[in-house]
């Protein structure tokens, strides 16, 4: 019996041993303070570095741990970045429109209207790009802003090759800032567009693809006039031969495939001569970016956001 | 299927069994030779799945003669499990009068 109080009193010596220094060992870990400064400064690497959505949650973090810090705003306006940069486009307007709605007076505002509009580009929605420049030449009061918005939307017209409308977003440009938006040249070159771009006529390329092949042949697609040519020549010499000798289920079944070959040499030569165009409009356009496109980027460096965008059309 | 490799499936119509059989049956048999992105057979089935029959069957007449000749030299060349492919989707070739 004294055997079994003694070992008794020695298990629960050691469990109360063992239940006295838990918190002590649980307590023994480092702790950590993280302060604005270094979870700013740790999202910022991480964009810098190009892990733009690993950067997203930092700032997220930053935004939700310093909501009244001086630099939230920018947080948010960066989280939009991120999903920019990440080509991540209905995220990224998302993030900018909530960034605009929670600081409507704050000093990205405008940038994440320009931001939204190089979003919508990108994702192909040149129609919404413009309608969100169009609203903040509505709302904004400085001259500035509202120049550099009618200039973009006159790049956005000039991608999908509406020049006239350009050129008016050009020309409501102020006189002041008209100069540095080359406004004057970018309007002559725009005028002569329609001499500078080589093209080719849809209706004649139609017109000449009666004669298999000669559409093709208008547009410079020399391989396929020859393809067009004696693909429909040898089907409807095919067709006659079966017609001639009276194999009219024959002659029927080439006849309907000649048919669309004939039809597809026509349309594939009025789609070449639109294609020729196109390619020469992209090239044209690519030339007058690289001769006179104003980088944006440089009139907001003092305001720490780039506003300078690349799109394709 | 690989990354990147669009399968196209018409599933109604005449149009789609014969494509299928082609790609099913005799594209296997004979190898995929078409030197096109998307190739023919699946350019084909996107026309028709897009377009109906009429136009369908004009594009894919159109399509097959153009298949690997000047498109080589106007169009891009793309990899599909690295082998060069020349970029031509439909929407290059209906883009002046259809509208997605």
């Amino acid at each position: 019996m004294s055997a079994f109080i003694k070992h008794a009193a020695a298990a629960l010596a050691s469990l109360m041993l063992l239940l006295f220094n838990l918190p002590a060992a649980a307590s023994a870990g480092q702790v950590v303070q993280v302060d604005a400064r270094e979870q700013f400064g740790y999202a910022e690497s991480l964009y810098a570095g190009g892990d733009y959505l690993l950067a997203a949650g930092e700032y997220k973090r930053f935004e939700y741990l310093f909501p009244d810090h001086d630099s939230a705003e920018t947080a948010a306006f960066k989280v939009g970045m991120c999903y920019l940069k990440a080509g991540r486009y209905p995220d990224a307007i998302a993030s900018f429109k909530d960034c605009m709605r929670r600081y409507p007076e704050g000093r990205h505002y405008h940038a994440s209207h320009f931001k939204i509009s190089g979003a919508y580009v990108a994702s192909g929605q040149t129609g919404a790009a413009i309608a969100t420049l169009q609203n903040l030449v509505v709302v904004a009061e400085d001259v500035d802003v509202r120049d550099e918005a009618r200039y973009r939307m006159g790049w956005i017209y000039i991608g999908m090759a509406q020049w006239e409308k350009a050129q008016e977003a050009f020309a409501h440009i102020s006189a002041e800032n008209s100069g540095a938006y080359r406004c004057r040249e970018l309007s002559a070159r725009l005028a002569e567009e329609e001499k500078e771009i080589p093209r080719k006529s849809p209706k004649l390329a139609g017109s000449l693809a009666l004669l298999p092949g000669g559409g093709y042949l208008y547009c410079g697609r020399y391989q396929d006039a020859l393809a067009a040519f004696f693909v429909n020549g040898g089907l409807i010499w095919a067709a006659y031969e079966a017609f001639d000798n009276e194999l009219y289920a024959l002659g029927s079944v080439i006849t309907f495939v000649e048919i669309g070959f004939y039809a597809g040499s026509i349309y594939g030569s009025v789609a070449s001569a639109h294609k020729y165009n196109r390619r020469n409009e992209r090239r044209w356009i690519e030339r007058l970016r690289q001769q006179l496109k104003v980088k944006l980027a440089a009139r907001y460096e003092n305001r720490g956001v780039e506003l300078s965008f690349n799109y394709t059309f | 299927m690989p990354q990147g490799v669009i399968k196209y499936e018409a599933d109604t119509g005449p149009m789609a069994y014969a494509l299928k059989f082609f790609s099913k049956t005799i594209s296997r048999a004979d190898g995929h030779r078409c030197p096109m992105y998307p190739s023919c057979s699946a350019y084909s089935a996107e026309a028709f799945e897009k377009h109906g029959f009429v136009k369908g069957w004009i594009l894919t007449s159109d399509r097959l003669l153009r298949c690997g000749r000047d498109e080589k030299r106007l169009s891009e060349t793309i990899f599909i499990n690295y082998q060069p492919h020349v970029y031509d989707p439909l929407s290059r070739n209906d883009f002046w009068w259809s509208h997605p």
